[in-house]
């Protein structure tokens, strides 16, 4: 299967055009995020089962798998909008505990992107991004300004700067939410579904984007059906069923050459319509 | 492409290619101030005969009342006699409109009337008897009336009627018609009275002149009357304190909201008197204070942000509470006497018995002195809290500005230099200011004004205001606390919540005018007032509690997701991402609870507050002004409708500048 067959069969819009040079996709040898045996439950439904996984500094990382497969929780448990039971897990080598400094320092350190923007409306564009630098980090005001002008920039939309979120359409909210995040000049960016809940024709103005990031040597965890992106920049696709890593691999491999029953099921099924 | 009246096609039928049709103007009647009655008064037969009686049931019902609160209200004079003229005039024309001439020529005692025809026909009669009566005997008491006024308050309007109608003259015939029963004979005089009706009609409205005379009582209770600049004083501050936070863009508003942190202060202060004759034991104290606010600001340079900061800020607001606060005749609370219960000496006692004398000799100097001292008092009064805010403001920026350019460096140098000289600035005027007040006042510089002589719109500003201003914060920490994840505070929330919006409020302020002090130990004296505003603002805050809770659970989860996965901590995540959110979709709740609570400190008067309700019901009690209860109570409910008004339309006017678009998620 070529790239295009991927990406055109599927509901991916990335542009043709955009080449990747994979060479500028570094991997370094630092551990980003470590996670050992860890489990979660929502009450008496386990979630999330015996995972282990190891982020290096620089990788980008897509997971997939269907719903309810626990793919959600297991990135929300890296920055502690979900608290898991048992195992471990190391951010930037800050180990999750119920100690509320840890939580802070990792949130700090940790971006994070929602399907649904989560913007807050009651501020200008200009001010959903400053607002974390300037109270988390305490940078004053007009420093706050620039870095977050110079993001705006980085995602093509600084003239709606002093606009309100609702004024925007969904893709420049998105662009917005991912600006927001690197505000912070976060380590490690989790992306949770970042597209799926925008129109087509804005799915490539945020692909584009998040692939710039992947560009730039951002740490990325990435739940998305994009296989499109995920042949692009991902060094590794995850698959998950059941609250368990199934597979995971290359995304040359992965695609072309999936191991187990489950993930050929989930693939052509993703890929065949 | 818009185009001028000439070139309109006026050919419906006309055709244009594709992508050439002109903008054309809508039709006749569609548009303007046809269009608008067509759509909405008159858009058809039942809305045409809707609009018709509607406009006739608004114009039965505005014409009267406007009648009488302005068209035929009595406002000049000094006492009631004008009124009353007007209404006897009034009165001979109303029974003249009851009197009936065919009633009054039946006969019950006929024969061939059935029993019920028999019965109806003696209270018809009976009626025509009465109102026949009454038409000589008003006019004899008009009469009286006229000729005991003094001719200076009879207005000119009356003289060419009386010239006219000469009632003097007609009073006998009509009196010698009545006693005759002759109908013949007092028809005529009727016609002739009819002037003297109409100039009555005239004067029969509301008689301003109860509020008039009243006005103080209706304002300040029994405030002194020499102290009542002071209220006055107070309520000009309180327009100026309360604009700059209702309308984000006032001019001057940035040193307008220092004076709005200032005002509660200055009014409290003000409306309750200040003695400056503190003790040392209070200098050492607020001394003490000053002091460490300035080490306080002074470490902040050396060790970065203190998380004491906010202490430097309101320490001078604390070391005035403690330099004269609570120190007057009849104190809000009385800790100095829980001092003298701790240490137990009996000459803190006797130190203090010689205070309160002190006041005593002062308050008979007299208005003109108080008032000079008063006024020397608001010069000085900004010895702690205006003071600091002037450093903080003015002085600070000025300097900052200087400094930067002098420095040529930009921010950094904001705090640092001028923050700990203000400290110290301040903490030298509250020494000197002290000294002055000892040698130059020897005591009190304003009149302690006990607060049972509060009353009037006094009483019930201070206890809505008081009230509003705590509900508020207090309501919303409760639903915070309702939805905590800690189940202690939340349980503690929830009972409080739930006992106080399940106890009638007439309940909770007996309970805090008569209950609170069996609780309280001996020695610790709450003023009754205050004890009543604590009631208001905590029946409030439970009510206000669940309309911020409303407000909280509308706020969708990924806002504060998106909150904690930036890494606010939760107070900033509270106050920076949902309150914000939460309180807008609010307002209207909240400004209810607010315009209940405002109503609500009518209740005071059950507890023995001379609030605005109140004033009006012993007006109406007091044999001077007896029988002009419309008056008393029309005033106060107007003055509570303007007020409620006010909020109610600054609250539309708030939702709209808030409007920030579409909600998304």
């Amino acid at each position: 299967m070529s790239d295009a067959e991927i990406s055109g069969a599927g509901r991916s819009v990335t542009p043709q055009s955009q080449t990747v040079d994979r060479s500028r996709l570094q991997v370094g040898d630092e551990i980003a995020i470590e996670i050992v045996g860890m489990h979660k439950w929502f009450g008496e439904f386990h979630v999330l089962k015996d995972i282990n996984l190891t982020v290096h500094k620089g990788e980008r990382i897509v997971v997939c798998g269907p719903s309810g497969s626990g793919k959600s929780t297991l990135i929300r448990c890296i920055n502690r909008l979900e608290e898991h039971q048992r195992g471990d897990i190391v951010v930037n080598r800050v180990e999750l505990t119920s100690d509320v400094k840890n939580i802070a320092e990792v949130r700090r350190e940790v971006g994070m992107v929602f399907q649904h923007f989560n913007l807050f409306p009651h501020l200008t564009v200009l001010e959903n991004c400053t607002l974390a630098p300037m109270w988390v980090r305490r940078l004053p005001k007009r420093e706050a300004e620039e870095i977050a002008m110079q993001y705006l920039t980085r995602v093509k939309i600084p003239e709606q700067a002093q606009k309100y979120p609702g004024q925007l359409s969904g893709g420049q909210q998105q662009r917005v939410a991912i600006a927001r995040s690197l505000c912070m000049n976060p380590a490690i960016m989790l992306f949770d579904e970042p597209t799926s809940a925008l129109d087509p024709e804005m799915i490539s103005e945020v692909l584009d984007v998040m692939i710039g990031l992947a560009e730039s040597g951002m740490t990325m965890i990435c739940v998305t059906h994009e296989m499109g992106f995920a042949r692009k920049v991902a060094n590794r696709v995850i698959f998950m069923d059941g609250g368990e890593i199934i597979e995971q691999n290359e995304p040359e491999e992965f695609f072309n050459n999936p191991q187990s029953d489950r993930t050929k099921l989930f693939l052509s099924q993703i890929l065949s319509h | 492409m818009v185009m001028s009246e000439s070139q309109v096609p006026r050919d419906s039928g006309q055709v244009y290619e594709p992508g050439q049709h002109p903008d054309l103007p809508p039709p006749a009647g569609t548009v303007g101030l046809i269009g608008w009655l067509r759509q909405n008064l008159f858009s058809g037969p039942i809305n045409a005969i809707a609009t018709v009686i509607a406009a006739f049931a608004i114009y039965s019902v505005v014409v009267p009342i406007v009648n009488w609160v302005a068209v035929d209200a009595v406002v000049s004079g000094e006492d009631r006699r004008l009124c009353d003229l007007g209404r006897t005039a009034g009165l001979i024309g109303s029974n003249i409109a009851a009197f009936d001439a065919n009633d009054f020529a039946l006969d019950p005692e006929a024969p061939g009337l059935s029993e019920e025809a028999a019965a109806a026909a003696t209270v018809s009669k009976r009626l025509a008897d009465s109102a026949f009566d009454n038409i000589a005997g008003s006019l004899a008491i008009f009469l009286q009336r006229y000729e005991g006024m003094p001719p200076e308050l009879i207005p000119a309007s009356l003289d060419p009627v009386m010239a006219e109608v000469r009632p003097a003259e007609l009073l006998p015939e009509l009196q010698a018609a009545v006693s005759a029963g002759s109908v013949a004979a007092a028809e005529p005089l009727f016609t002739q009275l009819q002037p003297l009706i109409d100039w009555g009609g005239a004067y029969d409205g509301a008689c301003w002149v109860v509020i008039k005379q009243r006005w103080v009582l209706f304002m300040t209770g029994f405030y002194d009357r020499s102290e009542n600049w002071r209220p006055l004083l107070a309520g000009i501050g309180l327009v100026i304190a309360v604009a700059p936070l209702l309308f984000t863009g006032l001019p001057y508003r940035k040193p307008l909201l220092y004076f709005a942190a200032a005002y509660p202060f200055f009014a409290y202060y003000l409306l309750t008197g200040v003695n400056l004759a503190a003790s040392p034991m209070r200098l050492v104290l607020a001394v003490i204070i000053l002091i460490a606010a300035g080490a306080v600001v002074w470490m902040r340079d050396i060790s970065g942000r203190s998380r004491l900061l906010p202490f430097a800020y309101v320490a001078p607001v604390l070391a005035m509470l403690v330099l004269f606060g609570f120190s007057g005749d009849r104190p809000m609370v009385d800790f100095e006497s829980v001092t003298s219960q701790v240490r137990a000496t009996a000459e803190m006692v006797a130190e203090r018995d010689d205070l309160r004398q002190g006041d005593r000799i002062l308050v008979t100097e007299g208005p003109v002195s108080q008032f000079t001292s008063g006024r020397l008092f608001l010069f000085g009064f900004g010895l702690a809290p205006l003071w600091w805010l002037a450093c903080i403001g003015i002085f600070g920026f000025g300097l900052t500005k200087v400094l930067k350019h002098a420095a040529g460096r930009t921010s950094e140098v904001e705090w640092r230099v001028w923050a700990p000289l203000a400290a110290t600035c301040s903490l030298a005027a509250a020494f000197l200011f002290f000294l002055a007040g000892q040698a130059i006042f020897e005591g009190v510089i304003l009149v302690i004004e006990s607060t049972d002589k509060w009353g009037g719109l006094l009483a019930t500003l201070v206890s809505g205001i008081v009230g509003i201003t705590a509900s508020l914060p207090i309501g919303v920490v409760l639903a915070l606390g309702r939805r905590s994840k800690m189940p202690i505070v939340r349980m503690l929330c929830v009972s409080f919540i739930e006992l106080v919006r399940g106890v009638p409020l007439i309940t909770i302020l007996f309970m805090s005018s008569v209950m609170l002090p069996l609780f309280l130990p001996e020695g610790v004296n709450f003023d009754k007032f205050l004890r009543a505003l604590i009631g208001v603002a905590l029946f409030a805050s439970a009510y206000m509690a669940e309309v911020v809770r409303g407000g909280l659970q509308a706020i969708p989860k990924g806002q504060y997701e998106a909150a904690d996965a930036i890494g606010l901590t939760y107070a900033k995540s509270m106050r920076l991402i949902v309150l914000p959110q939460a309180l807008k979709i609010v307002i209207p709740g909240i400004v209810n609870t607010f315009i209940g609570l405002f109503k609500d400190t009518t209740l005071l008067g059950i507890i023995g507050i001379l609030d605005l309700l109140q004033v009006a019901r012993s007006t109406n009690t007091d044999a001077a002004w007896i029988g002009f209860f419309e008056e008393t109570y029309a005033f106060v409910g107007i003055v509570f409708f303007i007020f409620c008004f006010g909020m109610s339309r600054y609250s539309i006017y708030l939702e709209g500048k808030l409007e920030t678009g579409h909600r998304r998620r």
